[in-house]
């Protein structure tokens, strides 16, 4: 059964477990999750369960659903997934069985509105970018890179200080071949492949890691920001 | 001791004999070869005889099946076979008759040995994605199976039942609990955006595989392509490992 965790800044409000197979969220009280804020819609959003997979569908709300940072129309939820409507969070398991853990729950961030408006228009230049690139992913360079959209394809993709990588990086000891990414399947795995590990995620050093929308990348010091494409 | 798992050498001699030289620092005494000695480069005859001097398993790769039919090949791209073409016209005797005991299949050291998947193996399937290393698995009995044909390294694993992960790591220990789908990658072509020769260093005692990657004389092997008369874009895309 799945399982949701609904957090109001970074308090959690309640977890909810249901057998339902449609959840409806909204602001009024006949919803199933009641999120009670004038910047939420009357009907704002449903969760449609069917076997084991969850689809999350905007009802075409006014400020909009985000998952994980990225606005979406309506998005195939994966465990650990995190919802965000107005100034909640919501936290979808697929599983309500999992071993809960205080630390899973804690690190969410705080929306204020400034916050909001800046995560909507960095997500408006964000699509433009996946539309520019036909659907594909891009990598955005934050820093220490002369890349500013790199488009991430079929192939897999080379950073490192040889003459023949797709993207070039900055720092000491970097390898020839420092990191690759690599698609397999519809996920892209980013592999630290060099002498040391100098590829982080997120400000943590990984030898692997399945990319998600809005990872920043550190390689060296080269950072890039990874949008998933549609 | 070391073991090498290799592939996809596709007539490139100068990848192959840096490869080799390779296997003598990295104190290799078992080499197995999973297909695809000829193709696309210049040199099909001189492959094929070192292939089979010094490799205990040659895998039949769908180029090298193709090599030795008479029938157009169906599925290949434009450049593919027009270096059929050539490679047909080239290929001697006696590497034709070296081509003939390649096998389709092998289980060594309880590692499953295919070109492409296992899974009907004569068919070439592709292991390319979580779906198709889970089929792969499923068609064989060993804890792990080697494979070539994508000219990309990546490994899968499976723990239990379920889907396996995929994983390019340089470097990873055979875990007792776990199944995997290691492809080798290849010597003579490779693309996944790394010129250098690739193939797999097996250390039987650690259980660890190392995904190595040998510099090698690509101008010489460029140029032998271009002399050969074969389109440019197979001499042109082994700088840029695509």
């Amino acid at each position: 059964m799945p399982e949701i965790v609904v957090k109001y800044e970074d308090k959690v409000l309640e977890r909810i477990v249901t057998e339902k197979k449609q959840i409806s969220i909204g602001r009024t009280s006949d919803n199933d999750i009641v999120l009670d804020n004038r910047g939420v819609s009357r009907r704002h959003a449903d969760i449609e369960i069917s076997g084991d997979s969850a689809v999350l569908i905007d009802n075409a709300s006014l400020n909009g659903t985000f998952v994980n940072d990225r606005r979406v129309d309506e998005e195939v939820l994966s465990d650990a997934d995190v919802i965000t409507i107005g100034k909640y969070n919501m936290i979808f398991h697929t599983d309500s069985s999992r071993e809960n853990k205080i630390s899973d729950l804690d690190g969410t961030m705080v929306l204020n509105t400034k916050k909001q408006r800046e995560r909507v228009k960095r997500d408006r230049e964000d699509r433009q970018k996946v539309k520019r690139s036909g659907g594909a992913p891009v990598l955005v360079g934050e820093q220490g890179t002369d890349e500013t959209e790199f488009k991430i394809g079929s192939g897999v993709i080379t950073f490192g200080r040889a003459p023949w990588v797709n993207v070039r990086v900055r720092g000491w000891f970097i390898s020839e071949l420092q990191a690759k990414i690599t698609p397999v399947g519809n996920n892209y795995v980013l592999s630290n492949v060099g002498r040391r590990n100098k590829t982080q995620v997120n400000g943590a050093a990984v030898e692997e890691c399945e990319l998600k929308n809005g990872d920043l990348i550190k390689i060296g010091k080269s950072v890039f920001r990874y949008i998933a494409g549609r | 001791m070391t073991w090498a798992f290799y592939s996809d050498v596709h007539a490139n001699y100068e990848a192959l004999e840096a490869v080799i030289a390779d296997f003598a620092r990295k104190d290799v005494s078992r080499s197995f070869f999973l297909g695809d000695a000829v193709g696309y480069g210049a040199s099909p005859n001189e492959c094929v005889e070192q292939i089979a001097a010094i490799s205990e398993v040659r895998l039949l790769g769908n180029h090298d099946e193709a090599a030795l039919n008479e029938e157009p090949p169906g599925d290949f791209n434009q450049y593919a076979k027009t270096a059929m073409d050539w490679t047909r016209a080239t290929l001697d005797t006696r590497a034709k008759a070296i081509m003939q005991t390649f096998t389709i299949g092998e289980v060594r050291e309880g590692f499953c040995l295919a070109h492409g998947s296992p899974d009907q193996p004569e068919q070439w399937n592709y292991v390319l994605d979580q779906v198709s290393a889970g089929q792969a698995l499923s068609a064989c009995s060993g804890q792990a199976c080697l494979v070539g044909h994508t000219h990309q390294p990546l490994f899968f694993y499976q723990n239990g039942e379920g889907l396996p992960t995929a994983s390019a790591v340089n470097e990873f220990e055979l875990e007792q609990n776990k199944r995997y789908v290691v492809n080798v990658g290849s010597v003579g072509q490779p693309r996944d955006g790394d010129p250098r020769a690739g193939y797999v260093l097996y250390d039987p005692e650690k259980r660890r595989l190392q995904f190595r990657r040998v510099a090698y004389n690509i101008k010489m092997a460029q140029e032998k392509i271009r002399q050969a008369g074969l389109p440019e874009f197979l001499a042109s895309r082994l700088a840029m490992g695509r």
